[in-house]
């Protein structure tokens, strides 16, 4: 049951991630993309009218794992405080920006926004970056479970650290990379003739600089967390996030070799959706990983709600998913209708 | 541990981020009837004037919800930061309605407001109702789980103890249908009602007063003052009345504080005006109607209330003063409510609510005094259930993330002041943008375009 309700917590993120991810990825690149404020309004129209339902990914993570792991999400959140808080006010600045942009047509007001829109997304792909290499590498427990963590300490990994340190700053730019890349290539599927071109150029040139420096996290990682490429080759669930890895890897070569984005967008989603069910398997039963000597890691095992109440949760968690699932199909249809230049 | 500063702090920062919060979602549910009773007409009538209206509300509510949706994200994320005891005391019920409100209403909502909001073209006028009715349900429902997760603060019910303390879930049923939550949701839903009723009304009576787009003036004038007045009926009886008297049976502390009742008596009287003085626990220069109190509380003239003095002062509400007043002033603008809203429709029955120029001005001005009137009422709730965060199980001093610092929360607080000032007067300036531009403009621009949602249809140039 718990490893059900952790498996779903992974599943839940890596919708978030692919979903608002291309979200994301989109402001990310909003410059590298675009060299003409009505190229910004493209590239921005490339968002789709439903944006904001793959927010709700991230809201409908955060309530799963308060109703199922309290403990987890009680000492995280209180732990990243400061990081959770830019992460907040990111996504008020650029929903804001989003949905302001184009509502005045003056050309100095749009800039304001185009820059506020590029900034909050990569501000908020940097976050969410640095908070997965603090999840990977671990966090300074007390022996109550809880932690604070400092911008930086030394920027070393052990012990007492900080939020960003030798090994989070670079984990967090290649999430930044990482989500330019699937972003560029979101807005080529979605748009036609020399935009499409541009896009799928931008993507590729993002998608190269991700596969280089895939192997360099991947080293960095097993230094900082030795065991984790062992524990991941160990546990079966993990397999099928590995296949996509290398399945996706392929598709991305594929679409680099043609320059076609109908290659390099699923074979992103695949990678990144793949890294993310890895990464969650080979962590698991580990929730938060402590750095230092007097204070436990938090398990999912002792961090749970009773067996019961969890069994009890998924009848109606299951019927809701059904529902998800058929939203899902509805805003993806209607924002497959594509964007052009009029 | 315990620190009564970081407390203090992280309830301010709560309160003024949930409060500000909830001036969008008030107007979003509300205004969701309304879109559905016009895009209703406009499919079983065809006339134009609803299609019109439903178009041009559809795109204040646009903006109205996304600013609704980036404030509430931080409310969900506070239970962790600030509240980790709390989080970790109760997460395992409480949990449950945030997780549900995400998976059950907040997909479906946020599915279908584009296609509401941008489908104009699209969809026929049946689907419009249909998908509008949709985000109406939506919204409606996400307010019912939050009502729920506020109604187990109130009036902790089904839930079972675990070993180590914490609670979880033990009864579904008897959770989602805490008789707290469904007199809650009542009283908290009508006046949603009446926040977008006045709001309606309010834009209705500029163009009026304008001699502006006088048939759409007309349209929000009579559907806005005859459901505001309906609403604004029922939100003092009998949601208001029956919440009162739920105080009084499972919050007794609460309503002696509210209603400034410093000692027990029979036969007591309900204090319309005056000065709560705690240190000598009394109220200096009350107006009151005698036997009242009594008679609202327990529906006898003779019925003994419990005052204060009933009680011991650790489960006093821990700020008597700022409770009364936000009772009071809750109480107060609701009667005037009532009035306004009666005077309008009687002006309109005698068809000369479009020429009762002075009428139309206070209607006009009394826009902000529905969003006065929730927020008072909302601190009422809140300050009611106070030394509690559960109430009679947990103390809110007991609640707090445990290495949390006072200036740490302060500096966050600051923050937030610093960037909803912002988003507020952008709001404002919009807003006012789109009413300036009136239903006609956007009627003749067609439909903006999608996502990163369109030049503002009729705006001045487009470059």
């Amino acid at each position: 049951m718990i490893e059900l309700w952790y498996g779903i917590l992974v599943l839940m993120l890596t919708a978030y991630l692919i979903l608002d991810g291309w979200n994301i990825g989109t402001g990310v690149v909003h410059y590298a993309l675009s060299s003409s404020q009505e190229e910004r309004r493209l590239n921005l129209r490339a968002l789709g009218p439903s944006w904001s339902w793959h927010e709700v990914w991230l809201i409908s993570f955060g309530g799963t794992l308060f109703m199922a792991f309290p403990t987890v999400y009680a000492s995280s959140f209180g732990g990243f405080y400061f990081a959770f808080f830019l992460v907040l006010w990111s996504f008020i600045l650029r929903g804001i920006a989003i949905e302001v942009r184009n509502m005045i047509g003056d050309g100095m007001w749009r800039s304001v926004w185009d820059a506020l829109f590029w900034l909050s997304s990569t501000l908020l792909a940097l976050l969410i970056g640095i908070s997965a290499g603090n999840l990977l590498r671990g966090v300074p427990l007390d022996r109550n479970g809880d932690f604070t963590l400092p911008f930086f300490t030394d920027f070393g990994v052990r012990g007492a650290v900080g939020l960003l340190d030798w090994f989070t700053i670079p984990v967090g730019i290649f999430t930044v990379l990482a989500l330019g890349a699937h972003g560029a290539s979101y807005v080529a599927v979605r748009s036609h003739d020399a935009f499409r071109s541009r896009a799928t150029a931008t993507a590729r040139r993002w998608w190269i600089a991700v596969l280089a420096a895939l192997p360099v996290i991947t080293i960095l990682t097993g230094c900082v967390r030795g065991a984790f490429f062992t524990h991941m080759l160990a546990t079966p669930a993990a397999w099928p996030g590995l296949l996509l890895i290398v399945g996706g890897a392929v598709g991305l070569v594929g679409g680099l070799w043609r320059a076609d984005a109908r290659w390099l967008f699923p074979g992103g989603c695949a990678v990144l959706a793949g890294l993310c069910i890895a990464a969650g398997a080979a962590m698991f039963p580990v929730m938060l990983l402590s750095t230092t000597a007097d204070g436990p890691s938090l398990c999912a095992w002792s961090c749970a709600i009773p067996h019961a109440t969890l069994g009890a949760t998924l009848v109606w968690w299951g019927a809701a998913a059904v529902l998800v699932g058929g939203y899902l199909y509805f805003v993806l249809r209607h924002a497959s209708q594509g964007v052009d230049s009029h | 541990m315990v620190n009564p500063d970081i407390d203090f702090w992280s309830r301010v920062q709560f309160g003024f981020t949930v409060t500000y919060h909830y001036l969008f979602p008030q107007l979003t549910m509300g205004l969701a009837l309304f879109l559905s009773l016009w895009r209703l007409m406009a499919w079983r009538t065809g006339q134009e004037r609803y299609r019109t209206a439903a178009r041009f509300w559809s795109v204040l509510f646009g903006l109205n919800f996304v600013v609704g949706v980036v404030t509430g994200i931080p409310m969900e994320f506070q239970f962790g930061t600030n509240w980790g005891g709390f989080s970790r005391y109760a997460g395992g019920v409480i949990g449950q309605t945030l997780a549900m409100e995400g998976m059950f209403a907040f997909f479906f909502e946020s599915a279908f407001i584009g296609a509401m909001v941008f489908g104009e073209k699209r969809f026929s006028p049946r689907t419009l109702f249909l998908i509008t009715l949709a985000v109406f349900a939506g919204s409606w429902l996400s307010g019912y789980f939050i009502l729920v997760t506020n109604a187990f603060m109130q009036h902790p019910v089904g839930y079972a103890t675990a070993a180590d303390g914490t609670l979880h879930v033990a009864d579904f049923a008897a959770y989602l249908l805490n008789p707290w939550a469904l007199i809650e949701y009542a009283h908290n839903m009508t006046a949603a009602v009446v926040t977008a009723a006045f709001v309606v009304s309010s834009v209705g009576a500029f163009y009026a007063l304008r001699g502006i787009f006088t048939e759409q003036a007309r349209t929000f004038l009579d559907w806005g003052t005859a459901i505001g007045l309906v609403a604004s009926l029922a939100i003092a009886f009998p949601t208001g009345d029956q919440q009162a008297k739920q105080v009084a049976r499972h919050q007794e502390p609460a309503l002696a504080a509210m209603e400034g009742q410093f000692t027990s008596e029979k036969g007591a009287g309900m204090n319309i005006i005056g000065q709560p003085d705690v240190a000598h626990r009394r109220i200096d220069n009350p107006i009151y109607l005698p036997g009242v109190l009594s008679f609202l509380a327990s529906g006898s003239f003779q019925a003994e209330v419990h005052g204060l003095d009933a009680f011991p002062e650790d489960q006093w509400p821990s700020n008597i003063e700022l409770l009364y007043y936000a009772y009071h002033v809750m109480i107060g603008l609701g009667t005037l409510f009532i009035l306004v809203m009666a005077l309008a429709v009687a002006q309109r029955l005698r068809g000369r609510l479009m020429t009762s120029r002075r009428l139309l001005w206070v209607v006009m001005f009394a826009l902000p005094f529905p969003y006065i009137a929730t927020s008072a009422g909302w601190m009422t709730a809140e300050l009611g259930r106070q030394p509690w965060l559960v109430y009679g199980l947990f103390r809110t001093i007991q609640g707090q993330s445990p290495l949390l610092q006072s200036g740490t929360v302060l500096f966050t607080l600051i923050g937030f002041a610093g960037l909803y000032f912002v988003v507020g007067v952008l709001y404002l300036v919009l807003m006012g943008r789109l009413i300036l531009l009136g239903p006609a403009q956007i009627h003749h621009a067609g439909t903006p375009e999608l996502g990163g949602h369109g030049p503002l249809p009729g705006g001045p140039t487009h470059d």
